[in-house]
């Protein structure tokens, strides 16, 4: 569509699309035009003067990130003129730079540095004193800022205003007194804010955990992957003599588009915590002993096949994670599928099941569609590179926003539409979309009413906009979070993305947003009860026996996370192999949990913190985890990446504990070198990844193939428990929560909130509470303290509440994944 | 060079180094600091003038005023430092002797003590 330009630059021919910047055709062959304010990212701005050349023709020299190129263009990047510019400027930037590289953590990674070494003059000529200013302050408890090296390139002003949208970070006073600051000197703590130690060109934006720990030419990085969220973003995990240093960026823009979170970038001291779990035990005589870790998993086989022999394979279960690695979930999936028999694998405690029926997209998808269509995800909270994508493709792309959910967030403030539905009624507002469209395409509607506004909560009109609004896009890019969605709704999305598939000359695909690392992998690689990996059914057994051999496939029926908790609850369940997952606090209802895990005569515990499940374990196995642990990871976007490992450790990989269990009870035992050798072996098996290798996902991965869901059947509603004591409990993610992984040592601690539930107006006046009132939340015989807000964050009827911590316990409210209703009162007084 | 067109009109008696330091005094704080050449070259160009003005200057200064001109010149990102290049530029181009006579009292001093 756009047509080539053919400019010269240095005598050399180039040919680039129209708009292209000078700096970015000369960077294309080669030529480096030295940059500081500019960043590919940010855009044009041209105020460190740094890139001057010279064009033809044109009187004055140019700045060539602002220039773009125009036909025939003759540009010189090394004529004397510009040798001498680019001198002059140099100098001035260094007028009043401190001379500090010796202590500067920038040192040796520095653009000033570098371009200095490569375009300055050999001297200065400043006789005057160099200005003096504030030397480390804090910007926020995570950032210190050295306003001395700053040469107000504004990257970062920039960066708070174009790409997280805060504009937290702006330009104080002005002239030669300016300076980077925040309104009122509040700290600056967006959820990014860590970006801009990456894009400082300078020391001047330092992260203080990192300040004076090592010098960065001492680093060892590891080109490695995020494991906090679902977007998988590409960062460097820097590490001196086997010690954590620091998280930076790695661009990908088919990921990250060159951003993480201070999650990410923060968030990684868990790898060094005292807490994590390092060696193998075993409980006996209620004392627990170390052992070699691969002769205790050996033992874990044996015992488990012991019970199988005697109980049958119904009888031991597998929680697996939505955090473990392919390579790990899938030798988990041989072990218990194959090795011993049962299909009683899962890894999570909502309903959702693998494959889509429209296309699977990925985050440049975001950026291409007309409409972005998000469904009861809040991606700031949950996943927030996407959340980043979204605002970019809204503010700068054109794309549209229509957001579906149960709550407010803050995405509502750019969408295009925004409806919002009752806590609970999912299914009726999403068969209601549906049945909008339907009828317009004349096809099957779901039965039942659906268009009633006493149902959801969204007049009919307002649901018709929505319909239109999806009706005339070209495009639509459907975001959905299967974990927020309730009972059965999943299926009723995967009805909804049908119907929208078959609107004329529509292209239509989705992007499944659970907010866990790996959640598609883990259902790829078959930890679901009713689905071998790549999606093949298990009541399918001729495609079953077809790609694992056959008598592959097993007659009986799996068992949910939440149902082998109720089997063991009953003592039906003998024995549960738990990884990486910790039921007592993320599944319902505590206490249950607690005493059907300790009916189990096994209870293997294979985890890398302890946790309230682990300390109940008869058998604990170390897990790695991320820092330690490599192999692939599925991102919410289909994109399969290598997690590298960071730190050295001596403990046993999982992959080759999980391999010892099966090579001790199989016949043909496999051994595996490393863990691409299960990457090659689940290449081969695994629908849907026959394209992945070492080779293939090297540097920015590889798009897993779409796996298709079978469709066809128009689901009914479900009945919808209307009637319970109180308000409908919705509880919402929140990113910097204290558990496991964020402790209250950690560096984003300030984060934390205090526990708030959010309540309606209207349920605010009927329960007589205010605006930072103590209230108790009851249910299940159990109360959570929490303060309230008043606020319209969600409908009548409702009370949303953040998970802000493990202590809190917020899932001891609740029963089941679907409607838990939830008492809100007054505390007794004393 | 005019710039918006206003005209200062001076008398002989007026010391034309020390109306050159209140120009350069004005640009520096007016500069908004945006671009770096202004920003910077503005007030460099201001301490320079002051130490010539106060006594304290020398040739070699009035020749790096020179260039810091030229450096700054076309190259910042408006014309407000094009503006402030002007009056220190013109006025050592024109009054070049007003210079050297702040210096030589300097050199001679020197000599004397």
């Amino acid at each position: 569509m756009s047509e080539d330009i053919n400019i010269t630059i240095n005598d050399q021919p180039v040919s680039v699309p129209k708009g292209t910047l000078v700096v970015e055709a000369a960077k294309k062959i080669g030529i480096e035009i030295p940059v500081f304010c500019y960043h590919e990212k940010l855009g044009p701005f041209g105020c460190c003067r740094m890139c001057l050349v010279e064009v033809e023709k044109m009187p004055k020299l140019t700045t060539a990130c602002t220039q773009t190129v125009m036909p025939d263009m003759v540009v010189k990047t090394e004529s004397p003129k510009v040798i001498k510019a680019q001198q002059g400027v140099l100098e001035f930037t260094l007028l009043n730079h401190p001379l500090d590289c010796p202590v500067c953590d920038k040192g040796g990674e520095c653009p000033l540095q570098n371009n200095t070494f490569k375009y300055g003059p050999g001297d200065t000529r400043m006789e005057f004193d160099r200005a003096n200013r504030d030397k480390a302050t804090p910007l926020s408890p995570v950032i210190t800022i050295d306003r001395e090296r700053c040469i107000a390139c504004q990257r970062c002003t920039r960066y708070s205003d174009i790409i997280e949208q805060e504009s937290a970070l702006v330009m104080l006073n002005r002239g030669f007194n300016n300076e980077v600051g925040t309104f009122n000197n509040e700290p600056y703590d967006t959820k990014y804010s860590g970006n801009v130690i990456d894009i400082c060109p300078v020391g001047a934006l330092t992260n203080t955990q990192f300040r004076f720990k090592a010098r960065t030419w001492d680093l060892d990085n590891s080109a490695t992957l995020c494991a906090h969220c679902g977007c998988n973003c590409n960062m460097t995990l820097g590490s001196r003599t086997n010690k954590f240093m620091r998280i930076e960026t790695r661009p990908n823009d088919l990921v990250d588009d060159g951003w993480v979170c201070d999650k990410a970038r923060f968030g990684y001291d868990f790898i060094e915590s005292d807490h994590r779990i390092v060696e193998a035990t075993n409980l006996v005589d209620g004392e627990y002993k170390v052992a070699k870790t691969l002769e205790i998993a050996r033992q874990t086989a044996e015992s488990l096949k012991k019970i199988v022999d005697e109980y049958g394979p119904e009888s031991i279960g597998f929680i697996g994670s939505p955090f473990g690695t392919n390579e790990e979930l899938y030798l988990y999936h041989k072990l218990f599928r194959f090795t011993l028999g049962t299909n009683n694998l899962d890894h999570k405690i909502y309903i959702d099941t693998p494959g889509l029926p429209v296309d699977h997209y990925d985050f440049l998808n975001v950026e291409t569609a007309n409409l972005v269509l998000l469904i009861g995800s809040d991606p700031a909270e949950e996943l927030p590179i996407l959340d980043l994508r979204i605002k970019k493709a809204i503010t700068r792309k054109g794309v549209k926003l229509a957001i579906l959910n149960d709550q407010k967030t803050e995405l509502d403030k750019i969408a295009d539409l925004s409806l919002m539905y009752d806590v609970g009624s999912d299914e009726i507002a999403l068969a209601a979309l549906a049945n909008s469209l339907a009828l317009e395409l004349d096809i099957e509607m779901v039965e039942g009413e659906t268009s009633d506004e006493s149902l959801t909560g969204i007049a009919e009109r307002r649901m018709k906009e929505m319909a239109e609004l999806v009706r005339t896009a070209m495009k639509v890019c459907v975001v959905y979070n299967p974990a927020s969605l309730t009972g059965n709704s999943i299926f009723m999305l995967k009805h909804l993305l049908g119907v929208i598939n078959k609107i004329p000359t529509m292209e239509c695909g989705a992007i499944p947003a659970a907010p866990f690392t790996n959640s598609l992998g883990a259902m790829d690689m078959g930890i679901l009860p009713d689905y071998y990996p790549g999606g093949i059914s298990s009541s399918d057994s001729g495609k079953v026996d077809q790609v694992w051999g056959d008598g592959s496939s097993l007659q009986s029926k799996g068992l949910s996370a939440l149902e082998m908790i109720d089997k063991a609850e009953s003592g039906e369940l003998k024995a549960l192999l738990v990884y990486r997952n910790n039921p007592v606090i993320d599944f319902p209802d505590r206490k249950r949990v607690e005493s059907a895990l300790k009916k189990l005569s096994l209870l293997v515990v294979h985890d890398m913190m302890k946790t309230e499940t682990s300390v109940l374990a008869t058998t604990v196995l170390p897990s790695n985890g991320p820092g330690y642990d490599e192999g692939t990871t599925t991102n919410i976007g289909g994109r399969v990446q290598y997690r590298k490992r960071g730190l050295n450790t001596k403990n046993s990989p999982d992959w080759k504990i999980i391999s010892k269990m099966i090579n001790s009870l199989s016949e043909k035992p496999i051994e595996y070198l490393t863990s691409f050798s299960v990457t090659e072996e689940l290449s081969q098996t695994v629908p849907g990844y026959s394209e992945i290798s070492k080779k293939s996902i090297k540097k920015e991965g590889k798009t897993r193939e779409k796996i298709e869901s079978a469709n066809g059947v128009v689901p009914e509603i479900g009945k919808v428990e209307s009637s319970g004591q109180g308000l409908k409990l919705r509880i919402a993610e929140q990113l910097f929560a204290k558990d496991k992984i964020l402790d209250a040592s950690s560096p984003l601690a300030h984060h934390f909130l205090p526990s708030t539930l959010c309540l309606h107006k209207k349920d605010a006046l009927k329960l007589d509470l205010s605006n930072g009132d103590q209230a108790i939340l009851a249910a299940n015989g159990v109360e959570v303290k929490a303060i309230v807000e008043v606020s319209n964050r969600c409908n009548p009827g409702a009370v949303i509440v953040p998970r802000v911590s493990d202590d809190q316990g917020l899932l001891r409210l609740s029963r089941s994944c679907s409607v838990n209703w939830v008492e809100v009162k007054k505390p007794k007084v004393e | 060079m005019l710039g918006s067109g206003a005209l200062i009109v001076m008398d002989h008696t007026v010391n034309i180094v020390e109306a050159a330091l209140r120009m350069s005094y004005f640009y520096m704080h007016e500069s908004c600091g945006k671009c770096t050449p202004c920003r910077e070259g503005t007030r460099w160009m201001y301490q320079i003038l002051n130490d010539i003005q106060n006594g304290k200057g020398s040739s070699k200064q009035v020749e790096k005023l020179e260039d810091i001109c030229d450096n700054m010149s076309f190259k910042c990102f408006c014309a407000l430092g094009d503006a402030a290049v002007a009056p220190v530029a013109s006025s050592i181009m024109h009054f070049r002797s007003d210079y050297d006579e702040l210096i030589k009292n300097l050199e001679s001093d020197e000599v004397s003590a």
